[in-house]
């Protein structure tokens, strides 16, 4: 009886506590924050990447057709036949040993070209520094296969038919090598990546303490040894970051290789997995999209690892204080012209021969009879049944008011979650909890692009319980954009709420603020700088992004990046220039205004982001 | 004055005779045009994927007739059967009618499994002949051998399919990329059935007999598989579009020319670009292989009234016209639809010089026929 009693008592003791608890938890909005974001980032960014690898060793209903096994049913074949069958060299080892040295051979390129030129402009008195460090950035601004649509205008031969190239208007021949293949998928992904050295170095370097140096010089240090003792060491940090992130982007590229690479067929990993995905061996796509995964996700591991083990030697103290640019004398002309044919043939040569292509009846050709305004006015086009001119095409605005819409969706989700990720993984009391949504808010950056878009068509392509299946609607291509690019505004949003400090929302909690009211007030106040670069970036991102969209967008959803490839696929080669033109105008116009409003450098941004 | 008894069976023999009739020869209800055409008006629009660029062009003309506005998109077979089995699969169906031209998926996979129906008008079943019934043809084409007149005269500069695979033709032979258009597939399949014909067209031309080296596991070899063989490792060049290919072989101004295999409706560009092509009306045994093209209607349109009269649209005149009659190079399976004057003949004499495709057959040899392409020509 007594027992009875205790034990009731007791019973009521613990349930009151639990409830004092729980109560106390969940008046505390951080615990329910943070708890409906990890069920969401759970279901976005893991299940995904779940529902991929299960569909690597399942039948598909188009594999089923040719190997005979019921849909559904779990099989190894896909894993032999990628890894070691009669086809595997065709299908995997190639492509892998290809992406490999591409990947290489455009770090090669990319980082002496960007560490070179961040050298230049910060350290010596090369003149025009301050405009040149705003121009380097527009090739990375620009969609990163426009390098690849100009190559294919300039060089192409009678290998690919079609139009002739301007090269075969003057009376040349590329031979094969030069025109496709390895040799101009390296150029084109190197003048588009070298901005990433570029504004990594050039920042390492403006933090460089030049007292470091100038000790090292008073101890009688001769110039090269100062150099690789004391400058190499210091820089390795944005070395890395510079060759990882030069490295990931080549691993899940998609544009550029499949442009340049399918006249020959050059294959590399995302053009594998493509091919593979539309020829319909899901299984095999599924396979080659995990590997690819995997090598993005080891890469970054191993550079943490590096950077860490780094960082135990390396206490870079504040600014150096007054630095001496290095006096050029007589190489300044010299250096300045260089520097300045480096931005003519990044940025000026592609964009005029783009735009000089679209108004050419045949490229190349400079007579006043072959220009026409018919690819941007004509109500019909010779030669391209059924097609109108670009800016009185409804497919072209409509694949342009999609883009926007697509982009803006990013650019809202990727703010407030970036904001949300930021205050939850700050606030939140469960350490363990903090660090699960820390880590996967940044998991999206790992996985490259096409394997990503992979991902979510295995989870998304079919109903999966009260989820309807989003396949072809618009809403599937915003989720997989705001997720992939989530990262850049996680990342803003945390280092910003590490600022913020809890000082000032306690104050506000003491004179009786409600949540909501220390939300609206104070923290999203102090946070809209940060938080307009974390939505912006992904805006500009996703007007210009191709990779991530290929296989994700249906007619219905088509984007003037896909539209652009449809161009291509039909040899319509002024519709697809004039589509990359409709699309650099976008995105340059956008960046230029959103540097004006946030007042900001997005170069920045990107750096500590992408 | 007749007599009354040969009147009466004049008058049933002639109803009998008249009486439209379905496949299995029951009366087949007829159809109310008028109806379907209400019935798609009130559904506003329809969406097609098909093969051609100038599915625009005969959607236009299906506008301006029935004034219900076709988004059509050119859509390759493999991107249509993803499309179509995502959207099915999805519940969310966006595409009305496919017009697809790899025959053994459909008929193996699509049509079994119900993701496309393939609907025949009941006016249409006494006209269009039978053989093209089940799944629905709406036209046919020869993909055919063609070189450059310009560069080499009158006459195609090769008479035996084997010339192909010789080293005087290395990297001078263009053919669509057959990972990505299946109808090649079943092309070689159909190769790989004929041993004999190969067998025979080679020591035509070499005056000795064939040495056969490989078929892959678990096939036996034969002279079918031989010349896919060596016409693959000949460095041969694949693209992605028929388009492509056309100017490839004949672009003008060429001093080596390769030959090339399309559609023979790419003969229109020798007008629109000035291009030089001829056929291989000379080459033996074959001259390249007919090429259907079905119409079928996915499961669960949106707009199935307007998908219907589609279908009924693209075996008459005006559906069929912008390829069999505005441009040269198809047939219409309906067989009362002129024919273009260029076109070299009446399909009846070009079934005569091309492979058929059999469709059941190329599809239990498309895995062996694409692993051999993998293996031996992509690189």
């Amino acid at each position: 009886m007594s027992d009875e009693i205790v034990y009731k008592t007791g019973g009521d003791l613990r349930l009151r506590r639990f409830w004092n608890r729980t109560s106390a938890v969940w008046a505390q909005p951080t615990v329910i924050i943070a708890a409906v974001l990890f069920i969401l980032l759970t279901y976005l960014v893991i299940a995904p990447v779940i529902a991929l690898s299960i569909n690597s060793v399942q039948v598909g209903i188009r594999d089923n057709a040719v190997i005979g096994l019921e849909p559904g049913v779990f099989t190894l074949y896909f894993l032999k036949r990628v890894f070691s069958s009669g086809v595997s060299r065709v299908l995997f080892w190639a492509p892998l040993v290809r992406t490999l040295f591409v990947a290489l051979m455009t770090a090669a390129l990319a980082l002496p070209l960007g560490a070179a030129l961040a050298w230049l402009i910060v350290r010596t008195d090369v003149p025009g520094r301050r405009w040149l460090s705003s121009a380097f950035v527009i090739p990375y601004i620009l969609p990163s296969w426009t390098f690849a649509v100009v190559w294919l205008t300039l060089f192409k031969n009678r290998r690919l038919g079609g139009l002739p190239s301007f090269a075969e208007s003057l009376g040349l021949s590329p031979p094969d090598w030069l025109a496709y293949g390895a040799v101009p998928i390296i150029l084109a992904e190197a003048l588009h990546l070298f901005p990433f050295a570029f504004l990594l170095f050039g920042n390492a370097l403006r933090s460089l303490d030049v007292q470091l140096e100038e000790s090292a010089r008073v101890l009688g240090a001769s110039g090269p040894v100062v150099a690789r003792r004391i400058v190499l060491p210091l820089l390795l940090p944005a070395l890395l970051a510079a060759l990882l992130l030069t490295f990931t982007r080549v691993l899940g590229s998609f544009g550029t290789p499949y442009i340049l690479g399918s006249p020959t067929r050059y294959t590399v990993l995302p053009t594998a997995l493509y091919s593979a995905f539309v020829t319909g061996s899901t299984g095999v796509s599924a396979v080659i999209a995990v590997v690819i995964i995997l090598i993005g996700i080891s890469l970054v591991t191993f550079d943490i690892v590096l950077v860490r083990e780094h960082r135990r030697f390396v206490t870079i103290g504040g600014r150096g204080s007054t630095r001496r640019l290095a006096k050029l004398g007589r190489a300044r002309t010299p250096t300045a012209i260089a520097v300045n044919l480096v931005f003519v043939l990044t940025t000026v040569v592609p964009l005029v021969t783009l735009s000089l292509a679209t108004v050419m009846k045949r490229p190349g050709v400079f007579a006043l009879h072959n220009l026409s305004p018919v690819y941007w006015l004509g109500a019909t086009i010779p030669a391209m049944p059924g097609q109108r001119g670009l800016l009185l095409s409804p497919d072209i605005w409509h694949a342009a008011w999609n883009s926007l819409r697509v982009a803006g969706l990013a650019a809202i989700f990727c703010g407030l979650g970036g904001l949300f990720v930021g205050y939850a993984v700050v606030r939140l009391p469960q350490a363990r909890v903090s660090r699960y949504l820390r880590q996967v808010s940044f998991l999206p950056y790992l996985v490259p692009s096409i394997a990503f878009a992979a991902a979510y068509i295995s989870l998304f392509a079919v109903p999966r319980g009260i989820v309807p299946s989003l396949y072809g609607t618009m809403i599937l291509l915003g989720l997989a954009m705001s997720v992939k690019y989530l990262p850049y505004a996680s990342r803003t949003g945390i280092s910003a709420m590490m600022q913020l400090g809890n000082e000032p929302e306690e104050a506000a909690q003491v004179c009786g603020a409600s949540w909501p009211k220390r939300m609206a007030r104070i923290v999203i106040p102090l946070l809209k700088g940060g938080l307009m670069t974390g939505a912006l970036l992904p805006f500009i991102t996703g007007m210009k992004e191709l990779s991530l969209v290929i296989m994700l967008a249906s007619p219905g959803t088509e984007l003037l990046t896909t539209q652009t490839l449809r161009f291509i696929q039909y040899g319509y080669s002024q519709l697809a220039d004039g589509t990359v033109l409709i699309i650099v105008a976008i995105v340059v116009v956008l960046t230029f205004l959103a540097e004006r409003l946030t007042g900001s450098n997005l170069a920045s941004g990107l750096e500590g982001g992408a | 004055m007749l007599h009354p008894w040969t009147l009466l069976m004049s008058v049933l023999l002639f109803s009998f005779l008249s009486a439209p009739r379905g496949p299995s020869g029951v009366a087949a209800p007829a159809l109310d045009l008028q109806a379907l055409i209400r019935d798609a008006r009130a559904e506003g629009n329809l969406v097609v994927y098909h093969p051609s660029s100038r599915i625009n062009v005969a959607g236009g003309i299906f506008e301006k007739m029935y004034g219900i506005k076709v988004r059509g998109t050119k859509m390759g077979d493999p991107e249509q059967a993803e499309r179509v089995i995502r959207e099915v699969d999805s519940g969310r169906v966006q595409v009305d009618v496919i017009h697809h031209e790899d025959g053994p998926f459909l008929e193996a996979r699509l049509i079994p499994r119900g993701y496309v129906v393939s609907w025949i008008p009941p006016d249409m079943a006494t006209v269009i002949p039978e053989r093209y019934h089940s799944p629905l043809v709406d036209k046919v084409q020869p993909r055919i051998f063609t070189y450059n007149f310009e560069t080499y005269g009158s006459a195609c500069p090769i008479s035996n399919v084997w010339e192909l695979a010789d080293p005087k033709w290395k990297g001078k032979v263009i053919l669509r990329d057959p990972a990505l258009t299946p109808a090649n597939l079943a092309f070689f399949a159909t190769v790989v059935s004929s041993p004999q014909m190969l067998d025979k067209a080679y020591r035509d031309l070499y005056g000795k007999p064939l040495e056969l080296t490989e078929a892959p596991v678990g096939r036996i070899k034969n002279a079918g598989w031989e010349f896919l063989k060596r016409l693959f490792t000949n460095d041969i060049v694949v693209m992605g579009s028929d388009e492509d290919i056309g100017d490839a072989v004949g672009a003008a101004g060429q001093k080596a020319a390769p030959i090339g295999m399309v559609t023979l409706t790419k003969l229109r560009d020798n007008k629109a670009k000035n291009l030089k092509l001829g056929t291989c009306k000379t080459l033996q045994p074959f001259m390249g292989y007919a090429l259907p093209e079905y119409v079928v209607i996915v499961k669960n349109a949106p707009h199935p009234n307007a998908a219907k009269l589609w279908v009924h649209f693209s075996l008459t005149t005006e559906g069929i016209s912008t390829w069999t009659i505005a441009d040269v190079g198809g047939f219409s399976a309906n067989p009362r639809v002129p024919t273009h004057p260029d076109n070299e003949g009446t399909w009846t004499a070009w079934e005569k010089r091309l492979l058929p495709i059999d469709n059941k057959r190329s599809m239990g040899l498309r895995q062996d026929v694409l692993d051999f392409w993998l293996k031996y020509g992509a690189k």
